[in-house]
């Protein structure tokens, strides 16, 4: 799906200090590409992933998926594209502690009806495809950093997203591992034909990017 | 499910929270079954009653009643007013010559009754009162010393058919005691007539100065209920020196206070459950501030409002039915311990658990543990993921 941002600006108060998070920014992520937005802190790519994955609206400008403006939405209904069209990836996993790796895959089809025999089967192949086809009854402190991400990555995958986001997914993990997620990522993303977009500072992801786009004060500056 | 392992989660906090609503429940069964005790037994006064004339002496009114006597004569001349069923008569006195003032439950009775009249009116009353035998039966007509007991006073005076009961230095052999029907008959003992006179004049001297021999304490009229207030004007009107008390008043003033009763011990039992309630509010809202993560993360991927509303309201009314398990439970093993010590005391119960009771404490424990769930389950629903997502 390819995405259109045109024009995006979002102001934060801060008590009396206004912050400009995105300050006109304007970036076309083509179909299925694995695009990388890196960034010093505070330049706003953190507030643009935001919007893309719908968790937040901007002030100006709009984001269109494919042919649907998703900043004219109502509020209530955003819920729902974040349901169905994004996936995301967290640094620090937020896997639900009382679930199992299965039961937190499943997770984003808890409220999906029509797939709720299916879900098991779905979550199972999933994980099977990350590599955790011998993990999926453990609890999230009984895996490792490595296992914990890719349990995520699963979860962001389940229900098949056009989009997939990432907010430094190699942050909470050693060199080694951040290779292994970044490949399977990769790979993911090869088999699925997804649009990938990641947040980081990971200069392994960079590597594995098909575009690197570099933010300052709110703005695309490459 | 994600709402118990939530619940078990925080093990000691939860299991206190529901330990706080178990014990407004089990005060609302403790309660609510004494409440009802009292209420089947006033239904069946009621039963009792509404059939049931009153008549009297003319000029004795209030406190004054329960000491008049009257001749036999009466009943005779009752019984050919229209609508009039059957004429009961009979002596009523106390069990203990020093009965007690006040005292819990029904005060146990002495009742002179002629068999063959008291066997003909049971026919018209109410069907769920009408008397019928645990052990014996009635005594044959012209028997004299004879006894049949309800089954409280029975169990109290510990006796049973075969014995002797001894009242007022005079000996009765008990030869039947009537089933439980949760009403006067309970506390009663059944005598013939001529010994309940016996008795009487042992206890009021005087009363073997009187000129008419064959006196009575109480008549009553039997009538269809529906009649029973017109009845009672006839009788009026063509007996003009009797006074006949239609039940309705007394039924009112026995509905009334049913009402009343039920109320206050209801209501004292629900502040409980509600004080309760609020410690699901403290535990739910610490669980929502702790959970504030997940609830962002639950958010990310999709979830909506109603979606997170729903789970908190799921886990608290899980609590509130736990705790009124738990609650109705212990309240339970109570009522049927106390009731067991209460019956080989008094012969009577004390609490009852009805079904509606047993049902209505469990839903109302939900329903209490929701109502307190909705705050934190809407504060939850109301958090702004991305705020979420970045707390610590």
């Amino acid at each position: 799906m390819k995405i259109y941002i045109e024009n995006l600006k979002k102001i934060y108060k801060m008590g009396n200090i206004k912050v400009k998070a995105l300050n006109g920014v304007n970036l076309t992520v083509e179909d299925r590409s694995f695009l990388t937005i890196m960034g010093r802190s505070g330049s706003g790519k953190s507030t643009l992933l935001n919007m893309i994955g719908c968790l937040d609206q901007p002030d100006e400008g709009q984001i269109i998926f494919g042919d649907e403006n998703i900043t004219n939405l109502k509020k209530s209904e955003l819920p729902y594209i974040r349901r169905e069209k994004i996936g995301f990836i967290f640094q620090n996993y937020n896997l639900l502690p009382t679930l199992t790796a299965l039961e937190n895959v499943i997770l984003p089809l808890r409220y999906k009806k029509s797939l709720k025999q299916k879900a098991k089967t779905m979550a199972a192949d999933m994980l099977e495809k990350v590599g955790l086809k011998d993990r999926i009854n453990h609890l999230p402190r009984e895996l490792s950093g490595g296992e914990q991400q890719r349990v995520a990555i699963a979860r962001a995958l389940i229900n098949n997203p056009a989009v997939v986001l990432a907010d430094e997914p190699t942050g909470s993990v050693d060199t080694q591992t951040a290779r292994e997620i970044v490949n399977l990522m990769r790979e993911l993303h090869l088999k699925n034909q997804q649009t990938f977009i990641i947040v980081s500072h990971d200069p392994i992801i960079g590597e594995a990017s098909d575009l690197i786009v570099n933010m300052g004060d709110g703005r695309i500056l490459s | 499910m994600e709402a118990f392992r939530s619940i078990a989660r925080r093990r000691l906090r939860s299991a206190l929270t529901v330990l706080g609503i178990a014990i407004g429940v089990f005060a609302l069964v403790m309660m609510g079954g004494m409440a009802e005790n009292t209420n089947i037994i006033m239904a069946n006064i009621i039963r009792q009653l509404e059939t049931n004339i009153a008549v009297f002496p003319d000029g004795a009114g209030g406190a004054s009643r329960r000491g008049s006597v009257f001749p036999l004569s009466v009943a005779a001349k009752l019984e050919e007013v229209e609508g009039v069923r059957a004429v009961m008569h009979g002596i009523v006195l106390p069990f203990d010559e020093q009965a007690p003032v006040v005292g819990y439950g029904m005060p146990a009775q002495i009742i002179g009754t002629n068999i063959n009249q008291q066997i003909e009116a049971d026919k018209y009353i109410n069907p769920h009162v009408r008397l019928s035998f645990y052990r014996g039966d009635w005594w044959e007509e012209g028997s004299r010393g004879i006894a049949v007991m309800g089954i409280n006073l029975a169990t109290q005076q510990n006796v049973s058919v075969g014995d002797i009961i001894t009242n007022r230095g005079k000996q009765f052999a008990v030869v039947g005691i009537f089933n439980r029907v949760m009403g006067g008959p309970d506390n009663a003992m059944l005598i013939p007539l001529e010994d309940a006179r016996e008795l009487l004049v042992k206890t009021q001297p005087l009363l073997e100065f009187i000129e008419y021999k064959d006196f009575v304490t109480t008549i009553t009229a039997v009538a269809h209920k529906e009649e029973a207030h017109t009845v009672a004007s006839r009788i009026m009107e063509e007996l003009p020196h009797l006074q006949a008390v239609s039940p309705e008043r007394g039924i009112r003033n026995v509905e009334q206070s049913m009402v009343m009763f039920s109320l206050i011990v209801l209501a004292s039992a629900m502040i409980a459950l509600v004080v309760g309630g609020l410690s699901v509010i403290n535990t739910m809202l610490m669980s929502v501030t702790e959970r504030i993560r997940e609830i962002g993360l639950k958010k990310a991927i999709g979830f909506r409002d109603a979606d997170i509303l729903r789970e908190y309201l799921l886990e608290s009314s899980l609590m509130g039915f736990f705790a009124g398990c738990i609650g109705l439970g212990l309240g339970s093993l109570c009522i049927y311990g106390v009731n067991i010590i209460a019956t080989a005391e008094t012969g009577s119960t004390v609490f009852t658990l009805t079904t509606r009771l047993a049902l209505g404490s469990l839903v109302f424990a939900v329903f209490i543990a929701m109502l307190a769930g909705l705050y934190p389950a809407y504060r939850a629903a109301k958090i702004d993921p991305i705020l979420a997502l970045k707390s610590e």
